[in-house]
């Protein structure tokens, strides 16, 4: 019989005590399962929203426009851009404004931009509920929680000053994109108005390019080698505000406590193994009288360790998949985000989290599978390399 | 822009016979005035309290400069105003500064009165003029940097007699009330402004001109340099 | 039945020091999480106790209220208790230009004491010390282009007062939130009277001495005690003035709740795996003890009594870690994340340097739950040990 076959027996043989330790196994799965789905729905949550709201996926500006982000450092023309990743690409012109309504005055950043090109890029122009996105010069639309401070409506007139000019422009329409930066300070126009508030030459402050979703990175890095040295590209990663850190924080944080509750589950199987190897120490000591090194005992104790975690993670698995199936397509923590919005507006954050759902999880779950092995072979495999093998077959 | 000075009469005559466009820009030029000097009285009501400024004023119908002679508190303090640029100085601050172009919208000296309405010139350059049932009616142009959704002229014998200001929800917010036009070299100048701030009760501001001298104005009264110690 | 309880233990020593060592390690770590996060909780609200003060003075209806006009009052005088300051402060939005570019700012005007706790934001420069002068926010500084020295407009339309004031820059403040700061002009009071409306204040900032953070009930007591001198006027605690927060105070306390719960069902079931473990182990004893007349219930009992013997002890030495773990991080702490991570943090207003915080509720909380698990993990097991045959058991071979 081989050591697997014989490995799975014993598991087996003794039910009540591996259904009890497959329920710390499944619990640790599942947290870990779990735990990995949200942090990485939390990133993707982030990337999105920076990625197709608030920025875009590469954003390309003059390296002094990046410390200094007036029209002053603005683009008067546009690079060549051709590359294989580049899939759209657009000119925004950002400025700081004021933004007057018949009863409120306010600053705030207006963003010009082409209405076409926006909708090949951003998410926004699809996130309009009241009215339309825009479709030529004079008209403007803004997030709706900004519409409300400012007390205007589709329809009426908004005057966006800055030093160098006056516009009033016709809101057209008002957006909820579910993105607080977009809906508490967001103002659209477009770019040949943003032109003419500047008052300068400029044709746009950046732009946006769209790249395929997860390349964002090495995109920017390969636009960066062909651009001319005034120029510079980020990605969606360098284009995030803080929120970056509480993200990679949280990875640094509650990583390494998975790991911790992976080891602590690990001894609760290696205690078990331990106890099962204790009861059958004459069991491996005729097995070693017959011939089977103690090595090959050790290592059985590990695979009976394997096994009696591995169905708990099996069990843990699906479970686990099954609640982040559910999390990743139910909005479980709407509540808290919208609440989170609330009180960091302009932090990058969505008003949904899903989780992820990827299946390396299982591999960093599986994880304790080895790690049970592991300690099996340093203790209770111990116990039988240590046999005294004519003690035991003596029959005491 | 050219002012024309006509007897009454045959500016009625003509009257009839302009568009309303040509009507408003009559109108403005009449309540600008000629050339002329003068003392000016501002007086700000408030609910339980009133405040009266005396203003020195030097305009020529394009261009104005006001003092600030009384109070004694802001005496001093002084505004030029050369169509689309905004000067002020005031003593306390000590020198003159350029005011954005969001200044025109604020209120002058903290009345109902914006510079606006003392010295430009927006609703002709702001608006659309039509006219309904002699009324005219302003609408503003597409991109028409003001608040405003609609303005009521009330013409009395292309002087204007009343102005009414609609927000964009068709609700009347202010109103200016023009009245003792006083015949002056030739043009013509209300004696006296009242305008009333109909969202809040209680909210009002009279000008009246107190000493008025018409004839050429200086040249160095509309350069910004000459604010600080007057002209 | 305790000394019984106690020898068992005893007699496998690996697995009650390794599952006691479980449960200590429970008990630690969710001291330290508590203390942390209180740390961290504690850090946010502190800040925002110090920018509002214990109670706000403002007009009636301030929420619904936009014009200068209908903010600003004549400070009326008001009874205090020994102890307690009252600083005036006028803000409103003003157009902040310098040369070529401009941008909207909140205008604070402080008196000498608020000026003076912008010490410690000072990243350059000094304090204003007389009229004329002010503090600018770096990002504000940087959006416009001044630096020390420099000179700056302020334009504030719609005012009661002179309408437009210049400020020299003596000191750049570096506020946790980027978007604030680039926002922020602190001048001094009369300034900023002279400036939007002389002689008056748009909020009234209240300050006590010697009350913990979360001491509400004095703050109620001095309300009661304004309200008869405060016509038009309402005064708030810090916390009814910022309302977002206020709903997160409560919640704290069920997230925290969940947290702990987690650790604690990890160690629960681990536990439970463990006096599972130590039943079958001595299936024959217990038989013995059946068989000697030992009714099922007292089993039972014997069975919680070493559980909860094992989280006593366990959770004992667990808290007493744990409360030298929070001795040393009430002296203060930095999170264990690198620099960069440490200064955006700061983005959200959370400080550096954090102070443990940890209280009779949350240690109460700790043990609630280890006595809780303690009794739950013995259930199972205790049940199972108490239906035991005789002689059945006492036969037993695995």
């Amino acid at each position: 019989m081989s050591l697997l076959k014989l490995a799975w027996r014993n598991v087996l043989r003794q039910r009540r005590r591996t259904a009890l330790l497959s329920l710390v196994v499944v619990y640790v799965t599942v947290a870990v399962l779990f735990l990995f789905g949200f942090l990485d729905g939390y990133g993707e949550s982030l990337v999105e929203a920076y990625a197709r709201y608030v920025e875009a996926p590469v954003v390309v500006a003059k390296a002094a426009w990046w410390e200094d982000p007036d029209p002053e450092h603005g683009l008067e023309d546009f690079p060549d851009l051709t590359h294989p990743w580049v899939q759209a690409q657009s000119p925004r012109f950002s400025q700081y404004a004021l933004l007057r309504s018949p009863y409120r005055l306010e600053g705030g950043v207006f963003l010009g931009v082409d209405p076409e090109g926006e909708k090949r890029l951003s998410q926004v122009p699809y996130k309009v509920v009241q009215g339309r996105w825009l479709q030529g010069p004079g008209e403007v639309v803004l997030g709706y929680r900004l519409a409300e401070r400012l007390d205007v409506r589709v329809g009426e007139r908004l005057v966006v000053e800055t030093g160098k000019g006056a516009l009033g422009f016709r809101v057209v329409g008002l957006v909820r994109a579910g993105v607080g930066n977009v809906d508490f300070t967001g103002v659209y126009g477009h770019l040949e108005d943003a032109r003419q508030l500047a008052g300068r030459k400029v044709q746009a402050t950046h732009l946006a390019v769209g790249v395929p979703k997860g390349k964002e990175e090495v995109a920017a890095k390969a636009l960066n080698r062909i651009l001319p040295q005034d120029l510079l590209a980020k990605g969606v990663w360098d284009l995030m505000g803080p929120i970056r850190a509480d993200y990679e924080g949280s990875r640094l944080f509650y990583v390494p406590l998975m790991g911790l509750f992976m080891v602590l589950a690990a001894i609760a199987v290696v205690s078990t193994t331990y106890v099962s190897v204790r009861e059958r120490l004459r069991e491996f000591a005729v097995a070693e009288s017959l011939g089977l090194t103690p090595a090959r005992l050790a290592g059985q104790v590990a695979l009976e360790a394997a096994l009696t975690s591995g169905v708990g993670l099996v069990a843990g698995l699906l479970l686990g998949y099954a609640l982040l199936w559910y999390t990743s397509t139910h909005d479980v923590f709407g509540p808290l985000m919208r609440l989170s919005v609330e009180l960091l507006p302009e932090a990058g954050l969505s008003e949904h989290l899903y989780t992820s759902l990827r299946p390396v999880y299982a591999l960093y779950a599986s994880a304790l599978v080895g790690v049970s092995a592991l300690l099996a072979l340093l203790f209770p495999g111990r116990l039988v390399l240590h046999l005294d093998v004519s003690r035991y077959v003596k029959g005491e | 822009m050219k002012r024309m000075a006509f007897p009454l009469l045959i500016l009625t005559a003509l009257a009839v016979a302009q568009g309303p466009l040509e009507k408003l820009k009559l109108a403005l030029d009449h309540l600008r005035g000629p050339a002329h000097q003068g003392v000016y009285l501002l007086q700000v009501e408030r609910p339980g309290s009133v405040r009266t400024y005396r203003l020195k004023v030097y305009a020529d119908g394009d261009r104005a400069h006001l003092r600030v002679l009384e109070p004694k508190s802001e005496a001093g303090q002084a505004f030029l105003s050369l169509g689309e640029d905004l000067y002020f100085y005031d003593p306390r601050l000590g020198r003159t500064l350029r005011l954005p172009p969001t200044g025109r919208g604020e209120r002058f000296l903290g009345s109902d009165l914006t510079y606006q309405d003392l010295l430009g010139r927006d609703l002709e350059e702001l608006f659309q003029v039509g006219e309904v049932q002699g009324v005219l009616v302003l609408t503003p142009k597409p991109t028409a940097p003001t608040p405003y959704g609609r303005v009521e002229v009330y013409l009395k014998d292309s002087l204007i007699e009343r102005i009414l200001y609609y927000d964009q929800r068709n609700q009347a917010v202010r109103e200016l009330k023009l009245s003792a036009y006083h015949r002056l070299d030739g043009a013509y100048l209300p004696r006296e402004m009242e305008l009333r701030d109909l969202q809040r009760p209680g909210y009002r501001t009279l000008l009246r001109i107190a000493e008025v001298q018409a004839g050429p104005v200086p040249e160095r009264c509309f350069n910004p340099l000459y604010l600080e110690r007057g002209c | 039945m305790l000394r019984l309880a106690w020898r068992n233990l005893l007699r496998t020593p690996g697995r009650s020091l390794v599952t006691g060592g479980v449960v200590a390690l429970v008990v630690f770590l969710s001291l330290v999480f508590l203390s942390v996060y209180a740390g961290a909780f504690d850090a946010f609200y502190r800040l925002l106790l110090e920018r509002t003060g214990h109670l706000v003075v403002r007009v009636e209806g301030y929420k619904e209220k936009e014009d200068l006009e209908g903010l600003a009052f004549f400070p009326p005088e008001l009874p205090l208790p020994a102890g307690a300051r009252v600083e005036g402060v006028m803000e409103g939005g003003a157009l902040l230009i310098a040369g070529e570019r401009s941008r909207a700012v909140v205008l604070t005007g402080l008196e000498a004491e608020g000026l003076a706790r912008q010490r410690s934001l000072l990243r350059s420069g000094r304090l204003p010390r007389a009229s004329g002068e002010a503090l600018l926010g770096e990002a504000l500084a940087r959006a416009l282009k001044v630096g020390l020295g420099d000179e700056v407009v302020a334009y504030a339309p719609g005012s009661l007062g002179l309408g437009a004031y210049a400020f020299r820059v003596v000191g750049l403040v570096d506020l946790p939130e980027t978007h604030l700061e680039a926002r922020t002009l602190l001048v001094p009071l009369k300034d900023a009277q002279a400036l939007l409306a002389p002689g008056r204040v748009t909020r009234l900032e209240i300050r006590l001495s010697g009350l913990g953070l979360y001491d509400l009930k004095p703050l109620e007591e001095v309300k009661a005690s304004l309200s008869p001198h405060l016509e038009g006027l309402w005064v708030e605690t810090w916390l009814e003035a910022n309302p977002i927060y206020a709903a997160l105070l409560p919640l704290y306390d069920a997230i925290m709740a969940v947290y702990v719960g987690i650790f604690f069902v990890l160690g629960g079931l681990i536990l439970l795996n463990a006096l599972y473990l130590s039943l079958v182990e001595r299936v024959r004893e217990f038989g013995l003890l059946a068989a000697l007349g030992l009714a099922g219930g007292r089993v039972m009992g014997l069975v919680f009594w070493e559980s909860l013997l094992l989280v006593g002890v366990a959770g004992l030495v667990g808290m007493g870690l744990g409360l030298l773990m929070h001795l040393e991080l009430a002296d203060g702490f930095r999170l264990p994340l690198p620099q960069w991570i440490l200064e955006q943090y700061r983005e959200f207003g959370l400080p550096e340097v954090l102070y443990g915080r940890l209280g009779v509720r949350e240690i109460l909380l700790t043990w609630a739950y280890a006595v809780g698990v303690g009794i739950l993990a013995a259930l199972w097991p205790g049940y199972l040990a108490s239906r035991l045959e005789p002689v059945e058991a006492m036969r037993y071979v695995p």
